[in-house]
């Protein structure tokens, strides 16, 4: 009887001892990787003349070749935010009244591939969908799509090296 | 009245009948009839001779644990390739979550650009042997996404209807209509293209 | 035209649509030249893709196929009679489920009292201030991008995603 009731304490021991470290697993080591700097626009598409919208100027030359494939003449920047996340962090950027977008630092890619980002897109507070990317410096994400007017929309997220503030 | 079976000679039901009462012979018939059809179709789906290779065994062998589940209601092999595309998802799916966390080579076309694509005039099929048409359409198929391939597969080849497509799938059917008129105004484009290049 | 349209269209080719709605979009066609036009396109691949699925032969022989095929059915069939010859195996794992139990019941205790992750204040990056840079304990959508196009720009260094979404952000 005492032998089987040492051979339990025993095991139930045992147990402690895999189950301990692996809830240390579960609440989860901080993510490795470095801090990110991002400068994200948010940019209108469209076929008017942009004389007509004298608050907005082009984007530069290397966020139109990215938008090039699409059909629209112009695309106007109608904001502009710069963040940055450490790893692990989260930070929801409001781009206009109508569209935000939540970016994580989800840690150190695999193979050196720069860090790991989720960016989730919020349109009117919804969530319309999340793209994660492992992501190197001065790399675009540009989310893009088509607004009921016939417009589009594009929300340019550059991953900038740190000393570009 | 002889017993001997001739297997090669027998009709797709005799031989599903033998094979439910586990006459492996009767099996190994099955699987060469329709062996590059169940590999074709998984082909067509996974554009990877490996994987290909590895679903249809994978089909097959499934298929034997399940025939006491065909009913006869669709053709031997429409059941087959059913089980096989099945599988291809599946495996579509494992490799999508698998690309989540670190994308390095992302496929998909742009969706953007091909809804203000002007309209193909020319018919891809005119002129052209059955051979040739073939050959053009799978190079075709090889350039589409796995998005496109996969719905355009299901609906032209497999002939699913929009909702079962969906069902397997696991989306809704406008994402399924969306996805095959992209498909078929890049599979217009790419032809289009392809016969182009025959001119110059 | 609109998507709507153009994909009712398609479904009139594909024979999915309802009677009311055919007679709607048959006159559509019948009217409109950029919905014929689109009409006779699809129609054109549609015909082109009937019966047009190249037959790709399995690079393997017969006898070599099934050897395989075989050995895995074999392979199963042992496996499963197996798993049925070893009733001991259960039992044994049932005389730990107790203390393996009380285990996982103080695991998830320790866990559920967890004091709460800190959070972050604003940031300033450079002179730009992201006024609603606050952290927030949103739980993580899983939502993939629903009817999204993906392509890699390689000389633009950019990932673009379309998102088949209307909406209206201005």
């Amino acid at each position: 009887m005492t032998h089987s009731r040492t051979i339990r304490f025993f095991l139930f021991a045992v147990a402690l001892g895999v189950f301990l470290p692996a809830e240390r697993m579960l609440a989860g080591d901080p993510p490795k990787g470095s801090e990110v700097h991002f400068h994200a626009q948010l940019v209108w598409g469209t076929n008017d003349d942009p004389a007509k919208h004298p608050k907005f100027r082009e984007v530069d030359s290397a966020s139109r070749k990215i938008l090039d494939p699409f059909k629209w003449k112009h695309f106007l920047v109608t904001e502009n935010k710069n963040f940055s996340l450490n790893p692990g962090e989260q930070k929801k950027v409001k781009m206009s009244d109508k569209c935000t977008i939540i970016a994580k630092h989800k840690g150190k890619a695999a193979k050196g591939k720069g860090e790991v980002i989720s960016v989730t897109l919020l349109g009117d507070g919804k969530p319309i969908g999340k793209h994660t990317k492992s992501i190197v410096e001065k790399h675009t994400i540009a989310l893009c799509g088509s607004l009921k007017n016939g417009t589009a929309w594009a929300v340019l997220l550059k991953r900038v090296p740190e000393k570009q503030k | 009245m002889s017993d001997t079976i001739n297997y090669s000679e027998a009709d797709d039901k005799e031989l599903v009948q033998l094979s439910k009462d586990q006459d492996m012979l009767a099996y190994e018939e099955l699987v060469a009839r329709h062996r590059d059809k169940i590999y074709g179709r998984a082909f067509s789906m996974m554009r990877n001779e490996e994987e290909a290779l590895d679903i249809s065994q994978e089909a097959w062998v499934k298929g034997w644990r399940r025939l006491i589940q065909f009913h006869g209601k669709a053709s031997f092999a429409t059941w087959m390739t059913r089980i096989t595309i099945n599988l291809c998802l599946d495996l579509l799916r494992k490799k999508k979550r698998q690309r989540a966390e670190s994308i390095e080579k992302l496929d998909d076309d742009l969706g953007g650009v091909e809804r203000q694509m002007g309209v193909v005039e020319i018919n891809p099929s005119a002129g052209l042997e059955r051979t040739e048409l073939r050959a053009r359409i799978d190079q075709a198929l090889e350039q589409l996404s796995e998005a496109h391939r996969t719905v355009m597969v299901m609906h032209e080849f497999q002939e699913l209807e929009y909702k079962e497509i969906a069902k397997r799938m696991e989306c809704s059917i406008g994402t399924v209509m969306s996805r095959l008129f992209y498909a078929r105004r890049r599979m217009a484009s790419l032809l289009a293209g392809l016969r182009k290049k025959d001119e110059i | 035209m609109e998507l709507e349209a153009k994909l009712s269209i398609q479904a009139l080719i594909d024979g999915e649509l309802s009677a009311e709605k055919q007679v709607d979009i048959e006159r559509l066609v019948k009217a409109d030249s950029e919905a014929q036009a689109l009409f006779k396109e699809l129609s054109n691949t549609v015909g082109a893709l009937k019966e047009s699925e190249l037959e790709h032969k399995l690079p393997e022989t017969r006898e070599f196929f099934w050897s395989k095929v075989s050995a895995e059915i074999e392979r199963e069939d042992r496996q499963a009679e197996v798993a049925q010859s070893r009733p001991g195996a259960v039992a044994w794992w049932k005389k730990l489920m107790v203390p393996v139990g009380a285990a996982a019941a103080l695991v998830v205790a320790f866990t559920l009292f967890q004091p709460a992750g800190p959070d972050v204040a604003k940031t300033n990056f450079g002179t730009n201030t992201v006024s609603t840079a606050v952290t927030e304990t949103l739980a993580e959508t899983e939502l993939e991008m629903p009817d999204s196009f993906i392509f890699y720009m390689f000389e633009q260094n950019a990932t673009v995603i379309w998102v088949d979404s209307k909406m209206d952000v201005k």
